[in-house]
């Protein structure tokens, strides 16, 4: 039981990674649009499906990787520009915007699942040696997400600290209103959060079914709620803190995974989700936060 | 063909029970019950394990709980009392205050957590393998009929369910406490400001959305005779929204007009039409359809095809109703257009009605009192909120009758006293008390109770509610608003409508009575939410910053209202920048600066010792 | 007031309709003879859909090619439940409303029984049920026929041959979707009426990313063999870690397990050497080699277009042969009665399988109907042996263990009878 446990560590730093990439596309988009964007998990879907199709027809990896990308930025920043835009100009509050993600995440989810006639496909991926330490063992490839997930948290705070793009995003997200009077060029900037928080959307769908080697048309809506926990555990916007809050469900999911069955992993992490939500400050908040904006 | 006619019949009214069932919780309790089908699901289980025999001999195939052999109708009071269970478990941590789109995300994840724990704990409905078997309700007193007659039989008795359904919550809505319901979802801060409990009205309302969800459940599963998770996809929720969007939200006929576009139309023509591609490609777009369908309908028309209700009130004289379109989009603008030209005809016609009717003698008269106790003793009261001190030990008291001004710079910390009064901010030391109670830990709604009311610097209408049901929700108040009477109000309504009309002829708003809020000027809707405070003759009342987008006129009317407030016993505590106003209206003014009181003395006085400037140019 | 009104008035529109619409009637005396198949093509139990063609498609060739039923075509209907009852009814009652010629039913399946046995049986609309609950093993319902086992019956031959190898401890790892858990209750069952140790069960969410810890644990407990039902992916994922964890043991599969989409994946993740060492299957029916086999084979491959890649799959599947023979039997039936009508040709379908003194055995189709013109009584054997309808219309069968070398037929390596499993209390 015990080796279990301290297994359990190991893999929960692995299934953290997986979360944290998602978390942190999830958070730069809430942070500055304020959008609760449900369809995010078919975002992730589409650009695992990307990869899948690019490893069917026999391309190099690399390129299904790319085609992940590709995939979720495009879809992303097509939504963004379009629909949310749409609904947003004609003054949808916080709630009607949740509901217009919910039907684009309808859309996004049955589409995918009839085109794909609603199979659930193998997935392959080199994986690697197994590699042995002690009590833990991971594949190479594990690794190596885990890598992505660290390379991609440093690009992103190199971004945001260290750049002008990054410090404009950052006073839009806390003061969009003055940062449109300031002269900051709001929607370029609305522009690049869709293409980054998409692209890390398509490379999470991707890094979930790499670990999983399975792909099927629900692979988004069971990657969201630990995805959403993660991002508004660590407080909306804060990449930081995803990241954090994406390790700490990871650990928690493994081991309640190993010290209770896998079924109530997952349960484990939608039932961490419904109690941040319900207890987050932020979310307490009441009047002041009806009042928050959408900036789109 | 007839079976398939008394089968879509069955499903209709199934469905619009459970679109009732939504309708009073989202759209008259403004909850975002994205978990809608978890209701219907409990109520179908506990129907099946109830009605079914024991789990072994020939059910050993299947394992769950109970297996009692319950006769109709027990188990459909089963499925009932099982909603309203899971109701005030789910409703304990959900209904809380918090952003409508966190509460949507949590109350979708509850679906999906419903969904993990009944699949994977199989002991306990028989995971995804669900129940079946389900006996068929009097199949042994009905067994003379034929197959399709028991249908058409079951059809007029979910027919019956249906149409009493629409009866309770059709008297629901037009009662007290579902106007009640429907201010709270329209603004809870305000709603609690009448005197009405929020929380426990959100409560009631998704209990008994809960209920008649869960007996639909219970209906379908003694119908379909089994009942397993892929009937209760979180995705189903989605078809009740679609429904009741296109219908009309708040509307229970807009509510079946959608049920049957949607559930009964819209998702079985797609089944006739010729095979394309693979088996079941076409019943798998319907979600994309659902989808579509959904953006359409918010795009639009948000509202549906039969909007709520406009509240009409009756009138016996004077002046007629002016019909105004409500807006189609989600934002609610200014409704300047149209009213000017009404503005322009009245003012003389009201100056008149001013002097002519005896406006001290209409208002209620605070029974004699000695005017310098006071009513309201605020003592060394501190705010704190995040790391910041925003009220430092202040101390007032303020008399029957006074109106005292607040002012000061911003962030002297008048609206977070004002706050710290009403209830809105927790008081981190010090004690409120009013008329010698102490109210320092009282929540919003008890405070109002005891008479302290406020208005809030937005103009806090209730937006979905017209004028006259704005003052008649704060006639009624709490009382009036109590579930266990709503089905029988029609008398009290009539009463205190009286006093409603009252009102309205004395600040000659008359002609407004039918409008909504969106439909008035800034100014018309301060006065509403003042006229709105004073319904339930309060004993002080707080104004927060109340000129704030008022045209010139009529601040100066509402100037005089609040000398005539005050002249009827009532205390008055006002937060103001425009320092005429204050000049005018106020006895004394407390100078506050960086949440301390820098002087309380009369205006003049304040003004000639420099305090003022000190305190706005320190 | 006005409200209710219009609302009763909408109530009695309904009805009125409702006593003017004329019930469907089924098989009319000319035209195409139409076989309704349903059952579950799309949701989350959908894999009873990839069986459906494998069963129908050879059937209707040979049925058809021998110039149909009374001189008519028989052409196949899908009815689609979506694995949801509502959906299933609803699909079904539309289907009996607008299609003319319904003749007979193949299914319903496990999730639409309960929903649609009551119906069909009152359209008088012959079925092939292909539900395993042990509700149906005592079934009052005159027009429900069943040829396949109980679920329960799987899970005790399961057993028998587990215990045949001499095993003492086994572990179950089953998937928590609903086809792979019907059949954990008989295997539970089974082990313990023959007296092995059952030392863990694991039952897996399907699709997760891992099953480390269950595999850990299922280690643990040291198993000398592991019976298993599970979707291919959820299979790979496990089984793969237990392979990644050193250790690989016997696995049994149910007889719900053979399937390409379940040995690919399967294969791919322990390597081909471990599955044709380790893997073996207990499936239903009994291929013994006759000419209905032969028949069903060549039929097979000529409709191999219609069918899932590889062909080799089908052949020989034990589940796909007694579907087919179902056909068969039905077909028969008919031409026997001389009638597409249920309410008369129901009774034949005992007496076209019946063994009887007299009687001509015949293994195929056409020889049947020829037999049948020619005036004599048939027995028809079919590719999954004598149909044996006892008094409640269930035939059992018996049941075998088989192994599957890549890209070719399966392998019988064992038998388990009828007898041996009905003599198991449990």
């Amino acid at each position: 039981m015990a080796e279990l446990a301290v297994q359990a560590i190991g893999f929960g730093v692995v299934t953290g990674a997986l979360i944290a990439i998602g978390a942190m596309g999830f958070t730069l988009q809430f942070g500055l649009t304020n959008v609760l964007n449900i369809s995010y998990g078919g975002v992730m879907t589409a650009g695992a499906f990307a990869a899948f199709l690019a490893e069917e027809a026999h391309l190099p990896t690399a390129v299904g990787v790319v085609f992940a990308i590709a995939a979720g930025a495009l879809l992303t920043w097509l939504l963004g520009r379009t629909l949310f835009a749409y609904y947003a100009r004609r003054g949808a509050g916080l709630f009607e915007m949740v509901m217009v993600t919910l039907a684009v995440s309808l859309i996004l989810q049955y589409g995918i699942d009839a085109a794909s006639r609603e199979q659930i496909y193998r997935f392959s991926f080199p994986q690697g040696a197994s590699l042995r330490w002690g009590w833990f063992t991971v594949t190479v490839t594990q690794l190596a997400l885990v890598a992505v997930a660290a390379a991609v948290f440093a690009g992103i705070e190199v971004l945001l600290r260290h750049t002008k793009l990054g410090k404009a995003l950052r006073a839009m997200a806390d003061q969009p209103r003055l940062a449109r009077t300031c002269g900051i060029p709001t929607s370029k900037i609305v522009n690049v959060v869709w293409l980054i928080s998409g692209a890390l959307a398509g490379l999470a769908g991707l890094a979930y079914i790499i670990n999983s080697l399975t792909i099927s048309a629900s692979v988004g809506t069971e990657f969201l709620p630990l995805v959403l926990a993660a991002a508004i555990l660590g407080k909306a916007g804060s990449t930081r803190g995803a990241v954090g809050a994406a390790l700490l469900l990871g650990l928690v999911t493994e081991e309640v995974g190993a010290l209770g069955g896998a079924a109530y992993a997952t349960v484990a992490g939608f039932g961490i989700l419904a109690i941040v939500l319900a207890t987050r400050p932020a979310a307490l908040a009441g009047q002041a936060a009806a009042k928050a904006e959408i900036t789109v | 063909m007839s079976y398939y006619l008394s089968t879509l019949a069955v499903y209709f009214f199934i469905d619009l029970l459970l679109a009732y069932a939504l309708n009073l919780q989202f759209g008259w309790g403004g909850i975002p019950n994205f978990a809608l089908i978890m209701f219907q699901a409990v109520g179908a289980y506990a129907a099946a394990v109830v009605s079914l025999g024991p789990d072994t001999g020939i059910n050993a195939f299947q394992r769950y709980v109970f297996g009692a052999s319950w006769p109709f109708p027990l188990p459909l009071v089963a499925a009932t009392v099982a909603g309203g269970l899971l109701a005030v478990v789910v409703g304990s941590f959900s209904l809380r205050r918090i952003r409508r789109d966190y509460q949507a995300a949590i109350l979708l994840i509850v679906a999906l957590i419903a969904t993990g724990l009944v699949t994977n704990v199989v002991g306990f409905v028989n995971g995804s393998n669900g129940l079946t078997g389900v006996p068929r309700p009097l199949s042994g007193v009905l067994s003379g009929l034929t197959y399709d007659g028991y249908q058409w039989v079951y059809a007029a008795w979910c027919a019956v369910l249906a149409a009493g359904g629409y009866l309770l919550v059709a008297r629901l809505g037009r009662s007290g406490w579902g106007r009640a319901l429907r201010a709270v979802r329209d603004n809870e801060d305000a709603a609690a400001t009448i005197g009405l409990n929020p929380a426990g009205l959100r409560m009631q309302a998704f209990v008994l959305g809960g209920m008649i969800a869960a007996l639909s459940g219970g209906l379908l599963v003694e119908f379909l005779a089994s009942w397993s998770p892929a009937a209760w996809g979180y995705a189903e929720t989605f078809a009740v929204f679609t429904a009741i969007i296109l219908g009309g939200v708040g509307n229970n006929w807009g509510v079946a007009l959608g049920t049957l576009l949607v559930q009964v139309i819209f998702l079985q023509v797609p089944t006739f039409l010729p095979q394309v591609g693979y088996t079941g490609l076409i019943d798998a777009l319907q979600w994309v359809l659902i989808g579509v369908l959904w953006l359409a309908c918010l795009a639009l028309r948000p509202r549906g095809l039969i909007p709520e209700r406009r509240f009409r009130a009756a009138l016996a004289a004077g002046a007629g109703t002016r019909e105004m379109p409500a807006s189609q989009t989600f934002a609610s603008g200014d409704g300047d257009a149209g009213h000017a030209a009404r503005e322009a005809a009245v003012p003389a016609a009201r100056a008149a009605a001013v002097r002519a009717t005896p406006a001290i003698a209409r208002l209620p008269v605070v029974p004699a009192v000695d005017r310098a106790d006071s009513v309201l003793d605020v003592r060394g009261v501190s705010v704190r909120f995040g790391g910041v001190q925003a009220v430092r030990d202040v101390s007032l008291r303020v008399g029957a009758g006074e109106v005292v001004g607040l002012i000061g710079p911003n962030g002297a910390g008048k609206s977070s006293l004002l706050g710290a009064l009403g209830g809105q901010f927790a008081i981190t030391a010090g004690r409120v008390l009013l008329g010698g109670h102490d109210v320092t830990a009282l929540p919003p709604y008890r405070r109002a109770r005891l008479g302290m009311v406020r208005t809030f610097q937005h103009t806090s209408t209730f937006e979905g509610l017209t004028v006259f049901e704005n003052l008649l929700a704060a006639a009624m108040s709490a009382r009036g608003a109590r579930l266990r009477d709503s089905l029988d109000d029609s008398r009290r309504q009539a009463q205190a409508s009286e006093v409603v009309w009252e009102r309205l002829r004395e600040f000659d708003m008359v002609p407004v009575a039918d409008s909504y809020g969106s439909e008035l000027s800034g100014g018309q809707r301060r006065l509403v939410e003042i006229m709105r405070c004073l319904m339930e003759s309060p004993r002080v009342l707080l104004l927060d910053e109340p000129m704030v987008g008022v045209a010139p006129h009529l601040v100066r009317r509402i100037s005089e209202d609040c000398a005539r407030i005050a002249a009827s016993g009532v205390a008055i505590v006002i937060v103001e920048h425009a320092l005429e106003v204050v000049e005018a209206v106020c006895d004394r003014v407390v100078v506050m600066a960086s949440g301390q009181v820098v002087t309380e003395a009369s205006y003049a006085e304040a003004m000639s010792s420099g305090a003022v400037r000190e305190a706005y140019f320190a | 007031m006005k409200k209710s009104i219009h609302l009763a008035l909408a109530v009695a529109g309904v009805l009125t309709l409702a006593a003017c619409a004329s019930g469907g009637g089924s098989g009319s005396s000319s035209g195409p003879v139409a076989l309704v198949q349903v059952g579950a093509y799309t949701g989350d139990q959908a894999f009873e859909a990839q069986f459906a063609n494998s069963i129908d498609f050879p059937a209707l060739y040979v049925v058809n090619k021998a110039g149909g039923v009374l001189g008519r075509q028989v052409s196949l209907i899908q009815v689609d439940t979506r694995s949801d009852p509502a959906d299933a009814l609803t699909n079904m009652d539309k289907t009996l409303a607008t299609s003319a010629g319904i003749a007979g039913v193949l299914g319903p399946d496990s999730t639409s029984a309960a929903t649609l046995v009551p119906l069909l049986n009152n359209r008088k609309l012959p079925m092939m049920v292909a539900a395993g609950e042990a509700a149906y093993d005592r079934s009052s319902y005159s027009y429900l026929w069943r040829d396949v086992p109980p679920d329960p019956a799987n899970g005790k031959a399961i057993a028998l041959w587990a215990k045949q190898q001499g095993y003492t401890r086994v572990a179950t790892v089953f998937g928590t979707d609903a086809g792979s858990q019907g059949d954990l209750p008989g295997v539970v069952t089974g082990v313990k009426a023959v007296g092995i140790t059952l030392a863990d069960q694991e039952n897996l969410t399907p699709d997760q990313p891992s099953y480390r810890s269950s595999a850990e644990r299922l280690l643990a407990a040291k198993p000398q063999a592991i019976i298993t039902e599970s979707d291919g992916p959820t299979a790979a994922t496990f089984f793969g870690e237990l392979t990644q964890l050193g250790k690989i043991v016997p696995i049994i599969g149910t007889s719900g397990t053979p399937s390409t989409s379940y040995f690919s994946p399967l294969r791919g993740a322990i390597g081909d050497a471990n599955f044709d060492k380790d893997f073996r299957a207990v499936v239903v029916g009994n291929p013994v080699s006759n000419p209905a086999v032969t028949a069903f084979n060549a039929a097979v491959l000529a409709v191999q277009s219609k069918l899932a890649k590889p062909v080799s799959q089908w052949e020989n599947n034990s589940f796909s042969e007694s579907g087919y023979d179902a056909v068969i039997v039905l077909a028969l039936a008919m031409d026997a009665a001389k009638s597409t009508d249920g309410s008369v040709y129901n009774k034949d379908i005992m007496q076209v399988t019946a063994p009887g003194a007299g009687k001509q055995v015949v293994y195929t189709y056409a020889a049947g109907k020829a037999a049948l013109a020619a005036g004599h009584q048939i027995q028809y054997i079919g590719a999954s042996g004598p149909i044996l309808f006892n008094a409640y219309h269930n035939s059992f069968g018996s049941q075998a263990v088989e192994e599957f070398p890549a890209n070719a037929p399966a392998v019988v390596v064992g038998t388990i009878s009828q007898t041996a499993v009905q003599a198991l209390n449990g």
